[in-house]
């Protein structure tokens, strides 16, 4: 195949505005699969992917298109992650392409997603095609998703193109528009090796495999190739393209898409937007964009049951495997036992490594509240980051915390403009910009602490908008904040898997939130059991666990005594699913009382 | 020793807040139910853990005995006789609800050689009746003792139901008093116990019911103490009550971990094994399955359990407890093997450093103020397994 008839191109959607749906139609219409092997969105491959509608590792198909001109083109499509917390992962699939098709769904608009990843194809100097899908629908408005295209961002959509990839109709012209308006790649064959990982991932049988887009030169079989991040070389042993199958190739070229696969035992060497080349005659210098994932977020997990502890290792050791993003080190929690402290990109990958942890490898877990790193300025000068409250150095130290912020974008319909402001302003947040984006829809930008955003307010924002508010982040900056250190005393016991970070202003609110919600998940001891909110030593807030003064059941006869004996047995394995702090017995639900607040 | 359970399954109206086995059918079968309960009685007469041991109690429950004709009672109580070796004096109880009773009936129950008699009482307030769900009036309440009385029975029981929503506790009292009014040789008062599948549990989850708090419900649990122990009532277990030497023999009988049989739709058994633990059963609810059962020449058992020799020992420490005299430790060393204190010393330890718990004369029980909490000691005791 020519670098001439060669087109790279992405998808780039909000969740739900049917990206997948439109790759499978154009896999379909090339009939790179036969009908019957056409799962529904066969480019999301795991589980928990097709569950929540949400791409999470980049794939790719290589579709071969006979044009209307009358020749064969290659179409590379290249899939990108949907969501928030892998803006890094989407930068670098769109990196490997020369074009993108912006998906707009014609009943809701532009959104919050969409803006960001059309901007990032733009840093890119991609090539945007709008599509306005689910013209089907009987809500579907074109002229304005067309004008809110044009108005938020800023693109000329008097070209935009309509389909529905739900009945199939407009995908042929979509596969001609691709053609004709996706420039073909650039770059020289004859240069020596420069090739982007877009993506990697594990394989049991086969180790690690490199999803790459080649920028100039070739990658051969038997060749070595060099990755420039570590400067480490390993021989190709395969390499070959996705139709979507693995379809094994002698070379990639100059503005292929394609896999290699080389013997590389740690996914942790095959970095996502690393620079491959040819360890004989190697590139100078890298593709720009490159960086080592950074971990934002941060949790203690720990088995319920301590003797899964081994098992919670194995299994944490397994899912690095595929996704070198997410760390771990062990943790020893005086109230949870071992355990492991854990760093994601985000919420969402969060989210997912515990789901994946609980569903795939069956472990009951407890997740202590998320929490961000901050730095902390020691008055003589030391600078340290801490992400776990138990390190949190003695106030007295301490010159100054930094904490992280980001820059948030909110899309809300009019109606819900108040209790969005309302949402950011109790979270600490700084407004930066507020515009109009249609009649009726705003585009709100927030200056926000990560810290808020990682207790529920994701949660919140869908709720207090009925699920109609979008939102996107980034990462922006670390600023001064007078955050301290909350404790949470139970029967005058500081519970190290209670404690958080919070803001001064909000600790006295927060505490007693906190208080209140355990008086009523932990059960009722024969003795008093107070729960307290401390700072340092000062008590915030007390709630009492009263002690139990009565338990007795009325009637005790012949016909009763098996069943009341079961219920009397049952109380008693509830209690042991708990963990005990001292005399106490705290079931798991009081440790995740802390990852929602404000409800009540 | 050992009791006899007779199930007389069927009821005029059911109740809410019942959760006995009990069935509302327009027309009874009186003789094949009869004719059920004397094979099924039979037949326990021939499994060798009932020989050679006495009878003591017999006990007509339900669903509402005093529907039952006085034949059927009289043929049971003959059958019993018959097929077991009997003690020189049996105690014979029978529940009557208010409701349906009659001289001829309670003559034909004393000429049966029943010599107890429970009145399902309850409240003796007309209001209190009606939210109950009861079918009898206060009238027909007083008229029942009278007629109980006169037919003969020196051996009384009345039912009451405390704790009823709304219900004010001096209110409560005054209606104690009327019941101590009466006499009667024993009194069982219950706090009402809002039991799981049953109507009144389904009104409850809709719409809370206004019922006692802890703090109530123990003001009402210790002021009803307090008042039967001034009338010379001892209480001798959680909810009942009785003039000195008259308990109910054969409901002690559960908590001294005593065997049963017992014969009828949805009846319970339980006895003894030789290794230690004990078999617990229970019949088919349903009078027709039990009746089909029996008369296949089948048992009539739809539930049955066995338990270890370890957890036989806690359930029967639980269930003695209940009781005021607590347990006999040298029994228990007796029937299990093993001293009570080298099996849940760990448990009792706290216990007995609060005072909570006593040991006396041999003897292991609550302390009068820790009886309310019987079941949270059950739950450490049912539990441990060192």
């Amino acid at each position: 195949m020519t670098q001439r008839l060669t087109r790279n191109f992405s998808i780039i959607a909000h969740i739900d505005h049917g990206k997948s749906t439109l790759a499978d139609r154009l896999i379909e219409e090339t009939n790179a699969l036969s009908q019957r092997e056409m799962k529904k969105q066969v480019l999301d491959s795991m589980d928990l992917e097709q569950e929540r509608g949400i791409t999470i590792k980049a794939q790719t198909a290589c579709l071969s298109y006979p044009a209307q001109d009358g020749e064969v083109y290659q179409l590379n499509l290249i899939d990108t992650p949907g969501h928030v917390d892998f803006t890094y992962e989407v930068a670098r699939s769109l990196q490997a392409c020369e074009g993108a098709l912006l998906i707009v769904d014609a009943t809701q608009g532009v959104e919050a997603q969409t803006l960001a990843n059309v901007y990032i194809a733009m840093e890119n100097d991609l090539e945007i095609i709008p599509v306005i899908n689910k013209i089907d629908l009987p809500s579907a408005d074109v002229e304005e998703a067309k004008r809110q295209i044009e108005e938020v961002i800023g693109l000329d959509a008097s070209e935009a193109l309509c389909c529905s990839a739900k009945t199939g109709e407009g995908i042929a012209d979509i596969l001609e528009a691709v053609v004709a308006r996706v420039p073909a790649p650039l770059g020289d064959r004859e240069k020596p090796l420069q090739a982007l990982i877009v993506d990697s991932w594990f394989d049991t049988y086969v180790g690690a495999v490199a999803l790459v887009r080649v920028v100039q030169g070739e990658i051969h079989k038997s060749m070595k190739l060099r990755m420039m991040s570590i400067g480490v070389a390993y021989d190709v042993n395969d390499l070959g393209v996705f139709l979507p199958k693995p379809m094994p190739r002698q070379k990639l070229s100059v503005g292929d898409v394609g896999f290699v696969i080389c013997g590389v035992k740690r996914l942790s060497d095959l970095k996502v937007g690393d620079t491959l080349t040819s360890d004989r005659h190697p590139v100078e210098e890298a593709l720009p964009g490159f960086r080592e994932p950074k971990a934002m977020v941060f949790s203690g997990m720990y088995p319920v049951d301590s003797a899964e502890y081994g098992e919670l290792r194995d299994s944490l050791e397994k899912l690095r495997l595929n996704d070198p993003s997410f760390t771990f080190e062990p943790e020893n929690s005086t109230a949870l036992g071992l355990g492991f402290r854990c760093g994601f990109l985000g919420m969402l990958h969060m989210e997912i490594i515990q789901e994946r942890l609980e569903r795939e490898y069956q472990l009951n877990l407890i997740s202590t509240a998320p929490s961000v790193v901050y730095k902390i300025h020691y008055k003589d000068e030391r600078v340290t980051e801490v992400s776990n409250p138990s390190d949190f150095p003695d106030v007295i130290e301490i010159a100054h915390i930094e904490e992280p912020r980001v820059l948030a974008n909110i899309f809300t319909p009019n109606e819900f403009v108040g209790a969005m402001m309302k949402l950011c302003q109790d979270r600490r947040g700084d407004q930066l910009d507020m515009k109009f984006v249609s009649e009726n829809r705003v585009m709100l930008t927030y200056d926000l602490p990560l810290s808020e955003l990682v207790i529920d307010f994701y949660d919140k924002l869908k709720s207090l908008s009925r699920g109609y508010a979008s939102m996107d982040y980034e990462v922006s900056s670390f600023k001064e904040s007078d955050v301290i250190k909350l404790d949470i005393l139970v029967h005058a016991e500081p519970v190290d898997a209670l404690s958080m970070i919070v803001h001064r202003s909000c600790a006295e609110t927060r505490g007693r939130e906190l208080v209140s919600r355990l008086r009523k998940l932990i059960p009722r001891h024969q003795f008093d059991v107070p729960l307290q909110a401390a700072i340092g030593g000062r008590i915030l807030a007390r709630e009492t666990v009263k002690a139990v003064r009565k338990n007795v059941i009325a009637k005790c006869y012949g016909g009763d005594i098996s069943r009341k004996r079961k219920l009397l047995e049952k109380q008693k394995k509830g209690k042991k699913r708990m963990k005990s702090i001292g005399s106490v017995d705290v079931p798991q639900e009081a440790f995740m009382a802390v990852l929602t607040l404000g409800e009540d | 020793m050992f009791g006899l359970y007779v199930h007389i399954p069927f009821c005029l109206h059911k109740c809410h807040y019942c959760d006995f086995n009990s069935h509302v059918q327009a027309d009874i079968d009186w003789p094949a139910y009869q004719a059920a309960l004397l094979t099924e009685l039979k037949q326990w007469s021939t499994q060798t853990q009932f020989q050679h041991k006495q009878l003591k109690t017999i006990f007509f429950g339900g669903g509402t005995p005093s529907l039952a004709p006085p034949a059927l009672i009289q043929a049971v109580v003959d059958a019993a006789y018959q097929h077991f070796d009997c003690a020189e004096s049996v105690e014979v109880s029978l529940e009557a609800n208010p409701g349906t009773v009659d001289m001829d009936h309670f003559t034909g129950y004393r000429q049966a050689g029943v010599n107890r008699l429970s009145i399902g009482v309850q409240s003796f307030d007309e209001q209190e009746l009606k939210w109950l769900q009861r079918i009898h009036s206060v009238d027909e309440v007083h008229r029942a003792f009278k007629i109980a009385r006169d037919v003969g029975f020196d051996n009384i029981n009345l039912d009451l139901m405390y704790a009823l929503p709304k219900q004010n506790i001096a209110h409560w009292l005054n209606h104690l008093e009327q019941a101590i009014a009466l006499k009667p040789e024993h009194i069982s008062a219950y706090q009402l116990t809002v039991e799981p599948h049953t109507l009144l549990a389904a009104t409850h989850a809709k719409k809370p019911l206004p019922i006692a708090d802890e703090d109530e419900s123990l003001d009402f649990f210790w002021k009803t103490r307090a008042l039967l122990q001034e009338n010379n009532y001892q209480a001798y277990e959680i909810s009942n009550f009785s003039k000195p030497t008259l308990k109910c023999q054969h409901n002690d009988a559960y908590w001294l971990y005593r065997d049963y049989i017992g014969i009828g739709a949805g009846a319970n058994g339980k006895w003894d094994q030789l290794d230690g633990g004990v078999t617990r059963y229970r019949n088919h609810n349903q009078p027709q399955a039990y009746m089909t059962h029996i008369q296949d020449n089948k048992q009539a058992i739809s539930f049955q359990e066995s338990l270890d020799s370890n957890t036989a020992a806690s359930e029967s420490l639980w269930l003695a407890l209940r009781r005021s005299e607590g347990v006999s430790l040298t029994w228990f060393e007796q029937r299990f093997q093993q001293k009570c204190h080298a099996m849940f010393g760990s448990v009792f330890k706290p216990w007995l450093q609060t005072g909570q718990l006593c040991e006396k004369n041999n003897r292991l029980f609550l302390a009068e103020h820790a009886l309310v909490m019987v079941d949270e000691l059950a739950s450490q005791i049912l539990d441990y397994d060192g």
